[in-house]
């Protein structure tokens, strides 16, 4: 636990080191949402929606924002790993007498700490500029159930974000630089798990890409019970998908760091 | 001046080298930018927007994205030098740092236009038919002047702040607001409207949804004007702030270091 502890406090005094960095985190889902709130709530000649209409959708958006925030938090541990890479430091973190998934979970733990703080600085703002609060969503006044839900389909999220983690901790392990693939998943995923519209819109082909990444359920469920609206699937089913695929991803990606990294010993773990 | 354009030419190629050496980043810069902006395009769509309004954000979106791209390497032009420890060098070759800077803003208008043509492919893709015509370049180039000359500026920051990827992101975000990228400028409150009227991506975003439409430069020569005196005015203002920034960088030491 000790151990943990400090790996915590370790990265969290990084993310700190640069209060900048930190105050553009905080405001990264509300700058996004401004423009798409202002097209809808200004536009051109005159307003898409009236007002009320673009509060909501100012909810729906930065619901999605915030839970992308969450999901990305945990694969933000393969650029921790990455810095280590570039700092020389891997092999010595690797030989330490902390277990591998002890050093994940305290980078991960890290992000996930300060993501929260960040989010709750976003709905603070959203609800004091457009008026949306998450305390009240759209469904009314939370309920324990409701709650339950949210909590529930969350952790559920994370557990498949994990997957995908460790899947790309072991593609930085082998390919060492993978920037752009990063880069390119970072900004295909968020569009194909409905952050900012519904997966619906998307065409065809994008749109199966999107089901088969358990965010977009998750995402759809956690709207389905904030704004009470209705889920792809029926709630029940939807959440045994969802649940299932987080699983399948889970184990795929341990699997693929497994291999990855067993391959990456014979080449060097900390060189370029 | 031949000595001088050649140095631009030959520090172009390097940049350009780069990028070939790397063709998973340049399958990034096809697909990424469509997936960041994309999506207020689509929104539009599921809020029942007609096709003209589709098109005018995305000219929006494809006009601020030629600011990203700006601020991004001719901003960062000398910390990734520095990074790479090779600013103290490239100060000292008779090219000078002006030549570095005139490379990466020819490589950041390469770059602009690449992701320019894939970002209309996928808006193609999304049945949002963004038209193109010769006008529209010409008002695309005028505002790179003036968004360079911007980014000058930005690159003095960069090197006296040393890390400032925060501020500009924050800064890119609230220009695109302020600039109208996917609304119009004109229904802003009168304050913002006058600040709005100071920043050069207002004046680049009005004229490109203009020509689209009416495949004419007559009708933004007004834009176009006070693009290049937005630019004529932000130049030597970048140019000193820079000048401040690598003299204090020579004093401290820190041409090559952090």
């Amino acid at each position: 636990m000790r151990r943990l502890v400090a790996l915590i406090r370790y990265s969290v005094y990084s993310d700190l080191r640069y209060p900048a960095e930190f105050l553009w985190a905080s405001l990264n889902p509300l700058l996004w949402a401004i423009p798409a709130v202002l097209m809808v709530g200004v536009g051109f000649e005159g307003p898409l929606v009236d007002r009320s209409l673009a509060a909501t959708y100012a909810g729906f958006l930065l619901c999605g924002a915030v839970f992308w925030n969450y999901v990305e938090a945990v694969w933000t541990l393969c650029f921790y790993l990455r810095e280590a890479m570039v700092a020389g430091t891997l092999e010595a973190i690797w030989v330490t007498p902390v277990s591998r998934a002890l050093v994940f979970a305290g980078w991960s733990l890290a992000r996930l700490f300060t993501v929260s703080v960040q989010s709750v600085v976003g709905l603070a703002l959203v609800a004091a500029l457009v008026g949306w609060s998450v305390l009240t969503g759209s469904a009314g006044v939370w309920s324990p159930t409701a709650a339950a839900e949210v909590i529930g389909i969350g952790v559920v999220s994370l557990i498949a974000s994990y997957g995908f983690a460790f899947a790309l901790a072991g593609l930085s392990l082998l390919v060492k630089d993978v920037e752009s693939l990063f880069s390119l998943l970072g900004n295909a995923a968020p569009l194909l798990g409905g952050m900012a519209f519904t997966v619906s819109l998307l065409p065809a082909p994008l749109r199966i890409l999107g089901y088969l990444f358990p965010f977009t359920w998750g995402l759809d469920l956690i709207r389905g019970t904030v704004f009470g609206s209705r889920t792809i699937l029926p709630w029940g089913v939807e959440a045994v998908v969802c649940v299932g695929l987080s699983l399948f991803w889970l184990i795929v990606g341990y699997v693929a760091l497994l291999v990855c990294e067993r391959a990456a010993r014979y080449r060097g773990l900390g060189t370029f | 001046m031949l000595g001088i354009a050649r140095s631009v030419l030959a520090l172009l190629w390097k940049e350009m080298l780069y990028r070939a050496r790397y063709p998973i980043s340049l399958l990034n810069l096809a697909v990424s930018p469509f997936l960041i902006v994309g999506p207020y395009v689509m929104v539009a769509k599921m809020y029942g927007a007609s096709e003209e309004f589709q098109v005018s954000v995305a000219v929006g979106l494809i006009l601020w994205y030629w600011l990203s791209e700006l601020f991004w390497i001719v901003g960062f032009a000398f910390r990734d030098e520095m990074e790479e420890g090779v600013l103290g060098i490239l100060a000292v070759v008779p090219a000078g740092l002006g030549c570095l800077l005139a490379a990466k803003f020819l490589d950041a208008l390469c770059i602009s236009s690449y992701i320019t043509a894939f970002m209309i492919i996928w808006f193609r893709i999304f049945a949002v038919q963004v038209a193109t015509n010769w006008a529209q370049a010409v008002v695309l180039v005028c505002s790179a002047v003036a968004l360079g000359a911007f980014s000058v500026l930005y690159a003095g920051i960069v090197l006296l702040a040393k890390r400032a990827s925060a501020v500009g992101s924050l800064t890119q975000q609230a220009l695109g607001i302020l600039s109208g990228m996917t609304f119009s400028v004109s229904r802003l409150p009168r304050v913002l409207q006058l600040v709005a009227g100071l920043l050069p991506l207002t004046y680049g975003i009005r004229a490109m949804r203009t020509v689209t439409v009416t495949h004419c430069l007559v009708s933004v020569w007004a834009d176009l004007l006070k693009l290049l005196l937005l630019a004529a005015a932000m130049l030597p203002l970048g140019v000193a702030l820079l000048g401040v920034a690598i003299r204090r960088a020579k004093v401290d030491g820190t041409m090559e270091m952090f």
